[in-house]
């Protein structure tokens, strides 16, 4: 059932219709392993910033693929606007793979920037960030995700975080910015590739 | 605060509200892992007159381990109660499943508080092994897991 994308109460039915019937794993375990995953790019990477990065760019080939599967779950077709992919991201997306929501707030002028607050999250169950790693964005993975989604539907953002939890803020803030919308043929793409 | 009969010669004591000269109120907590002291925090009150016997505590920490160790094998709880003891200084301890022994250097608190200290502390001490920075069997450094342990120290021993 193609629906298009459209208020918050529809974004927010759509996540949790998806959620209900996806396959679900334990959180603690997920969270301990994305945190044994962040702990050895630590050691091999040691520079902070190279690892903000790597993160992303991890984040980025998950997004890619995730995208796939949450049109097919979702069965939305496009969006009308930038403000109801922000809506979707938030209530749908975010609820449908990691069962939180975020809200959408933030927006600029024209409509081309908007912020992702999470209150809660769960890769950050048991984490507390030690004094030397404080330029570190944690999730910045989710960064990752967002943009490597947004790319396959031929936009393209750039994503970071403003605010975070683990550095003392009470709620995360990841910032999108669209960029452009990618209008280009199918073999240019495949060039790149 | 009722005296206690012949203090530790020479053992000056803090002169702090109800205590009297002579009398010290000696509380300190350790976690002690596979192969050296993880974390340490004193809660009694630690008057700056305690020179050479400063490191006593540790003296007498360390020598109560054996006696940890012999109790650990005869009963299958985790709370071992009073392990040891060094004069009028009392040692309680507790292990983990993991191996890890939370004693307690005290001079008369009942055991049920420090029981339940013990178990509040157990919880933290969990908690903390999932923290993805903190290496296995290495120094607790978080400023949150010590003042959470005070809070509790607060809460049960005092």
């Amino acid at each position: 059932m193609a629906t298009r994308g459209g208020s918050v109460a529809t974004a927010s039915r759509l996540g949790e219709q998806v959620w209900s019937r996806m396959n679900k794993v334990n959180g603690e375990l997920f969270a301990l392993t994305y945190g044994a995953l962040v702990n050895q790019l630590l050691r091999d990477f040691e520079d902070v910033d190279a690892i903000n990065e790597q993160l992303e760019k991890m984040g980025y080939n998950i997004g890619v693929r995730l995208i796939d599967e949450f049109l097919a779950k979702t069965g939305v077709s496009s969006c009308e606007s930038f403000r109801d992919t922000a809506e979707l991201i938030a209530k749908a997306g975010f609820r449908a793979f990691l069962g939180v929501s975020a809200e959408v707030g933030g927006w600029n002028a024209d409509s081309t920037a908007f912020s992702l607050m999470l209150a809660d999250n769960p890769l950050t169950e048991f984490v507390e960030l030690p004094p030397q790693y404080r330029g570190l964005y944690y999730s910045n993975i989710l960064c990752g995700v967002i943009r490597g989604a947004l790319e396959m539907v031929q936009i393209r953002v750039e994503c970071r975080f403003v605010r975070d939890v683990l550095h003392g803020d009470d709620v995360s803030e990841i910032r999108v910015e669209l960029k452009e919308r990618i209008h280009d043929e199918m073999a240019d793409e495949y060039k790149e590739g | 605060r009722r005296a206690r009969p012949g203090g530790d010669g020479g053992f000056p004591g803090p002169a702090g509200a109800g205590l009297t000269v002579g009398e010290t109120n000696m509380l300190v907590f350790m976690i002690v892992g596979r192969a050296e002291p993880l974390y340490e925090a004193n809660f009694g009150a630690s008057s700056s007159s305690r020179d050479d016997s400063s490191y006593i505590h540790q003296f007498v920490l360390h020598s109560s381990l054996d006696m940890v160790e012999n109790t650990m094998w005869t009963t299958s709880a985790l709370y071992l109660r009073q392990v040891d003891r060094f004069n009028n200084f009392l040692v309680n301890a507790y292990v983990t499943a993991g191996g890890v022994y939370l004693l307690l250097l005290h001079e008369g608190k009942s055991d049920d508080s420090v029981r339940q200290f013990f178990q509040d502390v157990h919880e933290l001490y969990v908690k903390h092994l999932l923290n993805p920075f903190h290496q296995a069997d290495s120094a607790i450094v978080s400023p949150s897991f010590d003042a959470s342990v005070k809070a509790a120290a607060r809460k049960f021993l005092q």
